[in-house]
């Protein structure tokens, strides 16, 4: 019997009542969290009063509007911001605070979408090499367009989407082949792992290379790439590009459920294990991509936050949808705060390391706890 | 052609086999089948052994004649060079009587230099292959290596603490800038207990088993008693990306601080320090001491690594004592890893590569395969290094070994997991 209208109405209302305390806790958080990165300004210069930070916010969507229905009426734009003495700033943090959820939420939902198509709870695109692919894309842009990389629109997808593309395919050939009729994710993971050894061994040696100008430019372009990235524009098209991979997962909710079980139990049961595999293998890898993009270097709260959700609301596919989305924002905004908060030697660390760090307890933890084996 | 070769190999000793057996099913001895079947193999064994020293030691005595002098006798910038075959000769009579010169009497100063960096880089090959092949039978896991296990990157963040935050600026001994005689070197020596003099290694040492302490447990933990292949390779996989992101930080603020001799530091333990042929007799001695003893350990206990991969109880049954001569091993190979890394940076993929083409070669028995992947070892690194001398980026060794020994096992993961016969992994 197909799932009817009604069914699903019925099964929504029951996901709403059974983790509604959860969800007001999240929900809470995330708002704290937003409240408290617009508002921080950094160790040692304290805080923007909360109501001077919605002013601007306010001015700021008048502004906006005005540039839409007016054109850019700059005359206008500048008596609304007057007397606002932290608009720019708070406006900055307000655009990078947007497009950190975003990417958050975009890692997290690779990451679920990676582990449900693989049925393998450790198989994110980070550890199947996507992420040393931007790595190397980045790397290869700096060396060669130099200074001129930020004035750069397609050339920049083109590389990023163009490697990390090409060393997917690398390692699930390769998987593939070593493994034989009996291919699994072990086999994609063990090429996977030498193919990220070999990149990052390059991207080590060409880093002690660099001059300092051009190690500076990396840096900044493959770690805090969200503090230059941080017009609307540039959100506007990772939320399209990422909206447009993730309608056709979010349509196969149910049907991801079932291919939870044995691919002859999930034929039997009306879908096409194969094909949603393959899509969800590409859709993950093309979000990751995406995130890393725009977001850094950041690959590693794909592999953290699935774990995280599945423990809060359960192993159930239509849940951890929207619940991997909503705490991969928060985590995101999280590690934000945390990495503005901590500087060591004059230099912020990147965002990217902190997430790594906060991965390894959660990852251990997650290893410990699991009642079935591995495979 | 290689593939030729061992294809032809192959063919001779089954046909070789065969023979041994007909001979043996006529003279009607089928008792000692085994035990003859199993000294010819042996013998196949140490055929392979000896033809490999063999070739490591020619490579080493045409790479002293040629290699000091740029690609084959000649440097790019000497333009008017006469390309005669009696000019190549003279020159080559002229570059051994030198080198024969340098080793009686100690005369050529570009020489000596060569010698010990090569023999830095062999000892380096060795040393890595030799540990990857016996991390691989005391684990019983053959995805095991001192680049999976997370022990180079538990070695890469010793390293970066200890300059951070304990480097002496100085001694000699951290300053690859400060020229001094040999008198106060010595002097310096002297002044120094061994612990200051080798904080750098014991600090590295330190990492290395934090990090395979951490990578095996987590696997056991993961496998409930028994080491899981996958929590293996994704705890390593995760401890290296984690470590390596910390590590390319430390570097970026060390570079952009004042410190040059931080940022020497550092850009040494990533990115290897063979840009300059400063390789002398006391480093290749330091380092060449301890490398060689843990080698012969390795070596010695092979018979005992045989036992130990029929699995803990089965060891235990036949009488060995396994928690000691595992945590022997699992110490030797640390310890090899760990010089090798603090005294040539970060060479990747080496200890991964080199056991898995010796089982191709001789067989599975450790007896004979720890040797055969070591000197693989040597040799790849001297036809590395000696490629990259002859191109003339020497500076570049490190990530030309991480790349070819990485392509190298991807071809041999796919053709060696397509093969498989045994459960392993």
């Amino acid at each position: 019997m197909p799932t009817g209208l009604e069914e699903i109405r019925a099964l929504r209302r029951e996901d709403k009542r059974e983790h509604r305390r959860l969800w007001l806790v999240l929900w809470a958080l995330v708002a704290a969290a937003l409240a408290f990165d617009v508002c921080f300004r950094g160790w040692g210069y304290g805080f923007v009063s909360p109501l001077e930070a919605a002013k601007s916010l306010i001015a700021l969507v008048r502004v906006e509007f005005a540039a839409i229905t007016q054109g850019y009426v700059y005359t206008s734009s500048s008596e609304l911001t007057t007397g606002l003495k932290y608009y720019a700033e708070t406006v900055m943090r307000f655009r990078t605070a947007l497009l950190l959820m975003a990417g958050g939420a975009v890692l997290a939902l690779s990451g679920t979408v990676y582990q449900a198509s693989m049925r393998n709870p450790m198989a994110v695109p980070t550890m199947l090499g996507v992420s040393s692919g931007v790595n190397l894309a980045q790397l290869l842009l700096v060396l060669i367009y130099g200074t001129s990389v930020y004035s750069l629109t397609t050339t920049r997808y083109l590389y990023n989407y163009g490697i990390a593309a090409a060393i997917l395919l690398i390692v699930l050939l390769g998987g593939k082949l070593a493994g034989g009729k009996h291919a699994s994710v072990a086999d994609m993971l063990i090429v996977g792992t030498v193919i990220n050894r070999m990149i990052n061994t390059v991207v080590n040696y060409v880093r002690t290379e660099m001059d300092t100008e051009t190690l500076v430019l990396f840096q900044e372009y493959s770690e805090n790439s969200y503090n230059i990235y941080n017009q609307f524009s540039n959100l506007a098209i990772m939320c399209a590009v990422s909206l447009a991979l993730l309608l056709p997962v979010y349509l196969m909710r149910f049907s991801y459920n079932a291919i939870s079980f044995e691919d002859g139990d999930a034929s039997a049961m009306g879908v096409r294990p194969g094909a949603m595999r393959v899509y969800g293998l590409v859709a993950g890898a093309l979000l990751t991509t995406t995130a890393m993009i725009h977001c850094g270097n950041v690959g590693m709260l794909a592999l953290m936050v699935p774990h995280l959700c599945r423990y809060l609301f359960g192993a159930d596919f239509r849940k951890l949808f929207w619940s991997s989305a909503v705490c991969g924002a928060l985590l995101m905004l999280l590690s934000e705060i945390i990495q503005r908060m901590i500087v060591f030697e004059e230099y912020e660390v990147p965002i990217g390391s902190i997430i790594s760090l906060l991965t390894v307890p959660v990852l251990i933890w997650a290893m410990l706890r699991q009642r079935r084996g591995w495979e | 052609m290689s593939d030729l070769k061992d294809y032809q190999d192959k063919q001779k000793k089954k046909n070789l086999d065969a023979k041994i057996q007909l001979r043996m099913e006529m003279e009607g001895r089928n008792i000692f089948q085994d035990e003859t079947l199993r000294r010819h193999r042996m013998s196949h064994g140490g055929r392979v052994i000896v033809a490999l020293a063999i070739a490591i030691f020619v490579l080493f005595i045409l790479s002293m004649c040629f290699v000091p002098y740029g690609l084959l006798g000649f440097t790019m910038t000497d333009i008017h060079f006469d390309y005669s075959l009696a000019t190549y000769r003279d020159v080559t009579i002229t570059r051994i009587s030198g080198l024969l010169d340098y080793i009686t009497t100690g005369g050529s100063s570009t020489v000596q230099f060569v010698i010990y960096t090569h023999i830095v880089v062999i000892l380096a090959g060795m040393a890595l292959s030799a540990s990857g092949a016996a991390y691989q039978g005391v684990f019983r896991n053959p995805m095991s290596s001192p680049t999976t296990l997370g022990v180079q990157s538990g070695g890469l963040i010793g390293g970066l603490i200890f300059i951070c935050f304990f480097a002496d600026s100085d001694l000699f001994w951290y300053n690859s800038n400060m020229i001094i005689s040999a008198s106060e070197l010595i002097e310096q020596m002297n002044s120094q207990s061994i612990f200051q003099l080798c904080a750098q290694q014991l600090c590295t040492l330190a990492g290395c088993f934090a990090g395979v302490m951490l990578i095996v447990g987590i696997a056991f933990a993961a496998g409930r008693g028994k080491i899981n292949t996958v929590a293996l390779m994704l705890a390593g996989s995760v401890f290296s990306t984690v470590i390596n992101q910390i590590g390319q930080f430390i570097q970026y603020v060390v570079s952009l601080s004042e410190d040059e001799n931080k940022a020497t530091m550092v850009n040494n333990l990533l990115g290897g320090r063979f840009a300059a042929e400063d390789f002398t007799w006391y480093e290749a001695l330091l380092m060449g001491i301890p490398v060689v003893i843990c080698l012969v350990i390795i070596f010695a206990l092979g018979s005992k690594i045989n036992i130990m991969v029929f699995g803990e109880d089965e060891a235990k049954s036949m009488g060995l004592n396994v928690t000691v001569f595992r945590n022997i091993l699992i110490a030797v190979c640390t310890i090899l890893t760990a010089v090798i890394m603090s005294f040539c940076g970060q060479l990747s993929m080496l200890g991964f590569m080199m056991p898995h083409f010796a089982r191709y070669l001789v067989g599975p028995d450790f007896r004979v395969l720890t040797p055969v992947s070591a000197l693989l070892g040597g040799l790849t690194t001297l036809i590395v290094y000696d490629v990259c001398y002859m191109v003339g980026t020497t500076e570049r060794f490190n990530m030309f070994t991480g790349v070819v020994c990485g392509v190298m096992s991807i071809f041999f993961i796919i053709f060696y997991r397509r093969n498989r016969h045994a459960d392993w992994a």
